[in-house]
């Protein structure tokens, strides 16, 4: 794994990240009440951490294109909500410098009760735009994503490729410094995803580093330099994006063999 | 914390402003094209309830109590900010997950969205309502009542602190959402909206004096009532009330805010 020592755009040093499982605990107070009276004691017993990030170290430098492959549950979409800040790591230090647009799940802005357009402006605000940059674009957002006059129609009667375009336009109108994308062209047909595709390539273009997750291998080898693969929380290989594929893929195939014979 | 941490918050919730500027206007928009009459239901249904009640008092019952049409139409107005308020605060944080767990907010956007929407919509109809009062000769006009703003803008910044409270023990305590539109029910009874305080016997006062919302609405009866602007130690007292629990409010979810999206 090739790690720089110089500051990069995003840094990450020795970073942990833990979720607290809490299918058993008590969340109410009148438990919590009597458990108190009758000095039982809850905590301790239930509360078990799970480790999705393990001391992590990361950086990512100007003009990086990186992509982060793994299989489901690896941590792959946590290290992308702790770098674009949604969650805060346990330990260690994250550091960004530049503005940072997550890609993480399309619609994560909406309310299904507000019309396209009224959420046009409630998401754009929640991804820092203001008024003015959001009535410049609103017209090219609405022309993009061909709904018509579905944009005065609550969210909630959308089709999800309704939904999904209309989300996926208002994400992309920002033009950030690093531009971070979670797996997100999931729905919408054929004709949209290229012309998404073509947008999202503008982007890229613009944006001074890159990170993606995916499982799309085809996505990942046409947009990434470099590639690691993830699992339990750390990375396990790190390169060029063809070698890191093919580890990836010699990985699953030693994993499915390993099943077979069990 | 430092002083320094505690400048970066506040300037990131004024660059955040305009979420909550689409979202009450939004909800405020929505609220009121429900119907064809709009806004006018809002107003004339509370406007039926305090005649009503005034009916009953006045006639049936035979109160003792001065212009009891203002007495009560002013307490029942006040707390109707005060419990609708309270009664949203609990959800401010679980009912927005999907926004907490997909997107960076400041958190306490979350509860300013539930305290301006709901002021904003008691300024809106209480403007209306006693403009009604006023055409109908219940409330006599004069330019004293303007001062009850002042009361009514401290108990935005107390219900502030209150709600952030609410909505962050809600995160720990699912039940809270059960518990706190009870006590809000005995609050209604502990604050004199439908009787005075001399209706009562002396021994229960204290549930009256140690109720901060009577403060309040004293304050922001008095100009309706009696033409007379507020006393202004009982301002300087409730100024210091709303700005301490405002501050409690504050701090605790600035300390809070990235624990709660593991709790949600």
């Amino acid at each position: 794994m090739t790690m720089t020592t110089t500051d990069g755009l995003i840094q990450l040093k020795d970073v942990c990240l833990d979720y607290e499982s809490h299918h058993d605990r008590t969340n109410n107070l009148k438990e919590f009440i009597v458990n108190l009276i009758t000095r039982r004691s809850y905590v301790k017993e239930k509360l078990t951490k799970i480790r999705a990030i393990d001391h992590m170290n990361f950086t990512v430098q100007e003009d990086d294109r990186i992509g982060i492959i793994g299989l489901n549950g690896s941590g792959k979409s946590t290290l992308l909500k702790v770098i674009s800040g949604i969650l805060v790591p346990s330990a260690g230090q994250i550091k960004v410098d530049g503005s940072i647009q997550p890609l993480i799940e399309v619609g994560a802005g909406f309310d299904a009760e507000f019309t396209g357009r009224e959420n046009i402006y409630l998401n754009g605000y929640m991804l820092g735009f203001t008024k003015k940059q959001l009535k410049e674009k609103e017209k090219e957002i609405i022309d993009f994503t061909e709904l018509g006059e579905f944009i005065d129609t609550p969210v909630k009667y959308y089709s999800s490729g309704m939904t999904v375009r209309l989300a996926f336009t208002i994400a992309t109108s920002i033009s950030p410094d690093i531009l971070i994308i979670d797996e997100m062209l999931a729905a919408g047909d054929a004709a949209f995803i290229s012309k998404a595709e073509k947008r999202i390539d503008h982007l890229i273009n613009q944006a001074r580093a890159l990170v993606i997750v995916s499982h799309d291998l085809g996505f990942i080898e046409r947009m990434c330099t470099r590639t690691y693969v993830m699992e339990k929380g750390k990375f396990i290989f790190g390169g060029k994006t063809e070698e890191a594929l093919q580890f990836y893929k010699n990985m699953i195939k030693t994993r499915q063999q390993a099943s077979i014979n069990n | 914390m430092s002083f320094d941490k505690l400048r970066n918050s506040v300037l990131e919730i004024y660059k955040y402003r305009y979420v909550t500027y689409a979202f009450v206007t939004t909800n405020l928009r929505s609220r009121y094209r429900r119907s064809v009459l709009g806004f006018l239901w809002t107003v004339l249904a509370p406007m039926l309830h305090y005649i009503i009640m005034g009916l009953v008092f006045t006639v049936l019952l035979k109160t003792q109590i001065e212009n009891y049409f203002v007495y009560y139409f002013s307490g029942a107005l006040f707390f109707a900010v005060v419990s609708s308020t309270l009664n949203r605060a609990p959800t401010a944080f679980i009912q927005n997950e999907h926004f907490i767990k997909k997107i960076y907010l400041p958190k306490i956007i979350f509860v300013q969205n539930v305290v301006i929407y709901e002021v904003v919509n008691f300024v809106l109809s209480a403007t209306s309502l006693m403009i009604l009062g006023i055409i109908s000769s219940k409330l006599e006009f004069s330019f004293v009542i303007f001062t009850s703003i002042l009361p009514i803008i401290l108990v935005a910044i107390f219900l502030f602190g209150i709600s952030a409270m609410i909505s962050l023990a809600t995160v720990y305590f699912r039940d809270l959402v059960h518990i706190v539109p009870a006590i809000l029910q005995a609050a209604f009874f502990a604050t004199p909206i439908i009787y005075n305080k001399s209706m009562i016997p002396e021994k229960y006062h204290i549930l009256i004096d140690i109720n901060p919302l009577s403060y309040f609405l004293e304050a922001f009866r008095q100009p309706l009532l009696t033409n007379s602007p507020p006393d202004a130690r009982l301002l300087l007292g409730l100024t210091i009330l709303s700005l301490t629990s405002f501050l409690i409010g504050f701090l605790l979810i600035d300390r809070f805010q990235n624990k709660i999206v593991f709790k949600l």
